[in-house]
């Protein structure tokens, strides 16, 4: 039986519910449209656990490939496994990662609503989640993209002769690509808080330019600060107990 | 594990069950089949349990729609059927002129929609009394009030169904009254524009003009 999405006329301006796949499609090709899903009331609800989905999956997938890295460059990480020479278990990287940066938002959420306030606008911690989610979506999209750049930088200072030396520095440096990848997420996250400034007046908008601003910059830190410190414990929590 | 952060843990994942297994009820009460999907949102709301809180948490935009939807109002009587029906009439009149100021009428024409405004509220009010004095009153339960008390209440409730029904009898009178001034001016308009070219306009604008003053007047005088 044919799917009745696949029926429907588009010029009646009726859109089949958002997937994960056309979701994916958005934010790689149309992030106006994405914007306005996310914006949606009536789609947040059905978006929400696909954005996570997307994330938290792209993230394991990252945690995954940097255990094997880890594993093949020999990389040393006392920190995770609290002696020298040990070697992390296969999951500790994938369930570090894909929970902490996913679970800052929790930790963060009360800030991003009181920041939102004191902006004078009216926001509501759903719009909150969605629009965190949906820049961490964009941000685990983009890790997958710059992975295979990473794995080609560390093959090619293999080949060139590296030592092991060499080797863990980059492998150290890779793990803190999500930090890299996150300033789309963050871009997007920062673009979003001050875009809540058009719901404003215009006398209060003016009045309210510089806070917003300042603000929308706090909330973007506070995450790039809180997320880390959550994987940083997470990667040493789940070394220690051997994932 | 430092005991600590285990109970931290079993509290945070105890609680994400709790949550996790009310999403699931929910959308499964909303239709949602029995799938991946929905095992999947499950198993990310206990999980990420502080992200979907806010949404278990909010009310349906469905459920405010149908709290916040009124009570449907009364429907109309024949007051007021009978005024919008001369409303009509008075705006098809007035339709057919080509320029009320050529009748020398603006000034007074100006005045009719707030004229029928209030003869539209006054209907209403009247048509309410109506509803109330045909209410039946509740029977008073016998030997719950001493006999001279129920008998002075039953007096004080003849008393006010009598005053209310005599004002709405006047009201409803003068409401009457003011209806046939309408189509009386509906019929003035009429004549008035047909017998503007032949210059005999000028005593039916006098009428029109009093009528629209004696409508204005009976519209404002139940309010005062």
């Amino acid at each position: 039986m044919t799917p009745l999405t696949a029926e429907m006329d588009p010029t009646l301006g009726i859109e089949p519910k958002p997937t994960i796949g056309t979701l994916l499609n958005w934010m790689l090709a149309d992030r106006a449209r994405f914007r306005e899903v996310l914006a949606d009331p009536d789609d947040q609800e059905r978006v929400l656990p696909r954005l996570l989905g997307i994330a938290t999956s792209s993230l394991f997938l990252y945690g995954l490939v940097m255990w094997v890295v880890v594993a093949a460059t020999g990389t040393d990480l006392p920190f995770m496994t609290g002696v020298d020479g040990g070697r992390p278990g296969n999951l500790s990287f994938a369930f570090a990662y894909s929970l902490g940066i996913v679970g800052a938002v929790g930790i963060c959420l009360p800030s991003f609503y009181f920041f939102a306030l004191q902006c004078g606008f009216r926001p509501t911690l759903r719009n909150i989640v969605v629009a965190v989610a949906g820049g961490q979506a964009l941000t685990s999209i983009f890790l997958i993209g710059i992975l295979p750049v990473f794995a080609a930088l560390i093959l090619g200072v293999e080949r060139l002769g590296g030592n092991s030396e060499a080797l863990a520095v980059w492998t150290k440096l890779g793990l803190l690509l999500p930090l890299v990848a996150g300033l789309v997420g963050a871009a997007e996250l920062h673009e979003w808080f001050t875009g809540l400034a058009v719901t404003l007046p215009d006398d209060a908008r003016a009045r309210r330019e510089g806070v917003v601003s300042f603000l929308g910059l706090w909330s973007t830190a506070l995450y790039v600060v809180v997320a880390p410190v959550l994987v940083y414990q997470l990667l040493m929590t789940f070394g220690r107990v051997g994932f | 594990m430092h005991p600590l952060a285990l109970e931290f843990v079993l509290l945070y994942l105890a609680l994400g069950l709790a949550i996790g297994a009310a999403v699931a009820l929910r959308d499964t009460a909303l239709g949602t089949p029995v799938s991946a999907t929905l095992a999947g949102t499950g198993a990310a709301a206990v999980v990420f349990w502080p992200l979907f809180l806010p949404f278990l948490l909010a009310r349906r935009s469905s459920d405010c729609d149908r709290r916040r939807k009124p009570a449907a109002p009364p429907e109309d009587g024949p007051l007021v059927r009978a005024l919008r029906r001369t409303q009509r009439a008075l705006d098809g009149a007035l339709g057919g002129i080509e320029g009320r100021e050529a009748l020398g009428l603006a000034s007074v024409l100006t005045r009719m929609p707030d004229v029928m405004r209030s003869l539209e509220a006054q209907a209403t009010s009247v048509e309410g009394m109506a509803r109330l004095l045909a209410t039946p009153t509740a029977a008073a339960e016998p030997d719950a009030l001493e006999p001279d008390l129920a008998r002075e209440l039953d007096t004080a409730r003849a008393e006010g169904d009598r005053r209310l029904r005599a004002l709405h009898d006047r009201r409803r009178e003068e409401l009457l009254r003011a209806i046939i001034r309408l189509e009386e001016l509906v019929a003035m308009i009429h004549l008035a524009r047909f017998a503007r070219e032949r210059a005999g306009a000028g005593p039916l604008v006098q009428q029109i003009t009093a009528t629209v003053e004696a409508l204005a007047e009976l519209s404002t005088e139940d309010n005062t």
